[in-house]
């Protein structure tokens, strides 16, 4: 028996399905399943209807605003949403900035932000990266002076996924420049409508645009917009990335695209015939598979850590590598299924030749080959798991 | 009653200090080639500590302490690569025992003892009356053959699939050859000639061989469990310690990278394993959707993974007296007993897996 087969985790199961299957609308899913750059707007509509539901962010404390649900109903929660195709909603509202205000914030702050982050009204993005502080975080060069009652940042951030369309950053900047570099750092959060920020567009080889180049030009943040403490940055970072790092594993998402890839060996079986390698596919199918129990039954360990309480730690490490590793191998399987298929861009299925879940493939595959680069790069991680488990 | 997490580490406490006084590896180090043999009253120890009896029924004398307990007790002789065959003993009794009631009571004193053959292609059903019959034929190597009063034989019969035979091992249809499994436990081919039977399943119904099977290779998950975590600690000690090139091997980054995807490698391991234990425990009867998983995982990544270890452990990593590679010889048994990374991968599907699990 599954341990997800428990009678009180099916009713909760038919719960969250009766709930999608009622509110979830064909555009909201037409979307998801085609983009990768979803518009704000429906993401904001359906982040507002899981809000009134009160399962806004499912992964919080209930004193924040979660509903209060163990790791298997998280899980499963979001399981049925990555099945029945909804929005993810404000990624780095709901995974990183709300979390970050939750555990490090003051008083006024959780009441300001945490808010409107379930509501879906306020979106954030992540200036953490700069041209030269990539992998290398810790020696990054924007910097936040205080001056009188407010903080002047100068800089550069990149790789701002959802910065053209957010409407608040947290930012990392040195706020000392003596010592050691993690030592004087500082957690800021920044009105992305403030004088002096201006944004530029990076279009990544899926010729989509999610990512942007921000620059700061004395840009003035009033001093409460410190995070936590003065110089104390870089572990809330730490903290931040890790859990970053569980949702990386994207565990749900992949269980969801490797039933895809499935139906997509179905479908090619049938219109291309003998020439479809069929031993081949149910092997890779069955190996992807294999992998990705190993993953979804380590993610579920850590899971039931964070949600009792806990810190994820440097163990996410491993789910952040073997999660993006699995969700490149996914694609690049189902650019294999494809053949010649799989190498334009935007295939016209409009004689019926294919059908219409050959489509996308090739996009997804562009763009994950960011997924073992972003959010510390696997190689990073994995310097992470020695250093800090290992002691190497 | 299912043992609480405190009563488990007791029970893994005090084998941890069995297993460290009692024919430890070093003890066995120079009688490799004679094989890793049980010593005498090494059973009988197990018997008194109530292990045998651990997954036995309450109304059979026994203590249902868990399969999850048991699968952390079996992953604990893993990780001191223990000659007792405690893995076929823990999985299969209750099955012995449900068919055979009598059987409960020997099983738990540790006087009937069951060795457990896999499936082979050369055993042939010769007469069948009733639940009794005789078989003929041969099987592969047998884990826990050497001491045992009875043998489990899983036999493939085209009308009804895989059913379970069972054979008393002084039955004079039934001659042993000792043999040695690669990683020197001793073990024993079993040939049949007209040998008595008497079928475990009632009335032909052919899930009790399959089911023997995946319960055997629970066993085996567990097993590979510990092992690969042993191999993981010790390889890291070692890393630490050894000076090359006037460092620590431990400090060059080729090295760390390599262990960092090992770890990762165990940890989805261990996690499968004791989500394996969760499930059995919660449905004893199966189906177990982790089980072709984790048994595949055995096979393809835990074998592979600890093939890196003895890598980076350089020369001494292959050789005879070096516990790694007993270790590695170990799970090599592990990822082919009672199904093997093929077998079982060729059960797994996305959807027959994902939606059942």
């Amino acid at each position: 028996m599954s341990i997800f087969d428990a009678p009180e985790l099916r009713a909760f199961r038919a719960e969250v399905r009766g709930f999608l299957d009622e509110h979830l609308t064909p555009d909201l899913v037409e979307e998801t399943r085609a983009g990768l750059h979803l518009k704000r707007g429906r993401m904001a509509r359906w982040q507002a209807m899981l809000n009134q539901r009160g399962w806004g962010a499912p992964h919080w404390p209930a004193a924040a605003g979660g509903p209060g649900w163990n790791e298997l109903q998280r899980y499963i929660f979001e399981e049925e949403c990555a099945f029945a195709d909804s929005p993810p909603g404000d990624v780095l509202g709901l995974f990183l900035a709300g979390p970050m205000i939750i555990a490090e914030g003051s008083a006024e702050q959780k009441e300001r932000y945490l808010p409107r982050i379930l509501s879906g009204e306020e979106f954030w993005c992540q200036g953490f990266s700069e041209p030269n502080a990539g992998s290398d975080l810790a020696s990054l060069k924007t910097t936040a002076v205080l001056d009188g009652d407010e903080w002047v940042i100068n800089g550069q951030k990149t790789w701002l996924s959802s910065g053209h369309y957010a409407d608040l950053m947290f930012c990392l900047a040195r706020t000392r420049t003596d010592g050691k570099p993690q030592e004087g750092l500082s957690q800021f959060v920044v009105d992305m409508c403030t004088p002096g920020i201006t944004l530029q567009p990076i279009y990544t080889m899926d010729e989509g645009h999610s990512v942007n180049a921000v620059f700061f030009d004395d840009v003035r943040v009033p001093r409460e917009n410190l995070i936590g403490k003065l110089n104390h940055g870089w572990s809330y970072a730490k903290d931040l990335l890790a859990r970053e790092r569980v949702n990386n594993a994207q565990a749900p998402r992949t269980k969801r695209d490797i039933l895809e890839l499935e139906r997509l060996a179905d479908t090619l079986r049938n219109s291309y015939g003998p020439a479809f390698d069929d031993v081949w596919a149910r092997r890779r199918l069955a190996s992807i598979t294999m992998d990705f129990v190993g993953l979804e039954s380590a993610v579920l360990k850590v899971l039931a850590r964070q949600m009792s309480g806990g810190e994820p730690g440097p163990v996410a490490s491993t789910l952040k590598i073997r999660g993006s590793e699995l969700q490149q191998r996914v694609t690049e399987t189902a650019l294999g299924m494809l053949g010649n298929a799989g190498i334009v861009l935007t295939p016209n299925y409009g004689e019926g030749f294919l059908a219409p879940e050959a489509k996308g493939w090739a996009q997804r595959h562009f763009f994950r080959r960011v997924v073992t680069i972003y959010a510390g790069s696997n190689e990073i991680q994995k310097t992470i798991i020695a250093k800090s488990i290992l002691r190497m | 009653m299912p043992m609480n997490s405190e009563e488990r580490e007791l029970l893994l406490d005090a084998a941890e200090r069995w297993f460290k006084a009692n024919n430890t590896f070093e003890d066995r180090v120079a009688t490799f080639r004679k094989g890793h043999h049980e010593q005498p009253g090494a059973w009988d120890s197990l018997a008194e500590m109530g292990w045998l009896a651990l997954t036995l029924p309450e109304s059979a004398g026994g203590f249902e302490a868990g399969y999850a307990t048991a699968l952390a007790l079996l992953a604990c002789a893993g990780k001191h690569a223990r000659p007792e065959p405690l893995g076929v003993h823990l999985m299969l009794c209750d099955l012995v025992a449900l068919r055979l009631p009598d059987t409960a009571e020997p099983l738990a004193q540790g006087v009937m003892r069951l060795g457990f053959a896999d499936l082979s292609p050369r055993i042939e059903r010769r007469l069948d009356i009733g639940l009794q019959g005789t078989l003929s034929g041969g099987t592969g190597p047998v884990w826990g053959a050497e001491f045992a009063t009875h043998f489990l034989v899983p036999v493939m019969q085209s009308e009804s699939g895989l059913r379970l035979a069972l054979v008393a091992a002084d039955d004079p249809g039934l001659a042993t050859a000792p043999v040695r499994l690669v990683d020197a436990r001793a073990a024993a081919e079993l040939r049949f000639d007209s040998a008595q039977i008497q079928w475990l399943d009632d009335g032909g119904s052919g899930a009790a061989g399959q089911r023997a099977l995946d319960l055997g290779a629970v066993a085996m998950v567990a097993d590979a469990a510990g092992v690969f975590q042993a191999a993981f600690d010790l390889t890291h000690e070692y890393l630490l310690q050894r000076i090359q090139f006037g460092r620590p091997l431990s400090a060059q980054q080729a090295v760390q990278h390599k262990m960092a995807e090992i770890f990762c490698d165990l940890q989805q391991m261990l996690a499968l394993e004791e989500r394996l234990g969760m499930e059995v425990d919660s449905a004893p009867a199966g189906f177990w959707p982790t089980l072709s998983t984790a048994k595949c995982f055995v096979g393809r990544r835990a074998l592979r993974a600890v093939g890196q270890l003895i890598q980076l452990s350089g020369g001494v990593g292959v050789t005879e007296e070096y516990k790694l590679t007993h270790y590695y010889r170990r799970l090599h048994v592990a990822a082919s007993l009672y199904g093997t990374a093929e077998s079982h991968l060729a059960r797994i599907g996305p959807r027959t897996t994902l939606l059942a699990a």
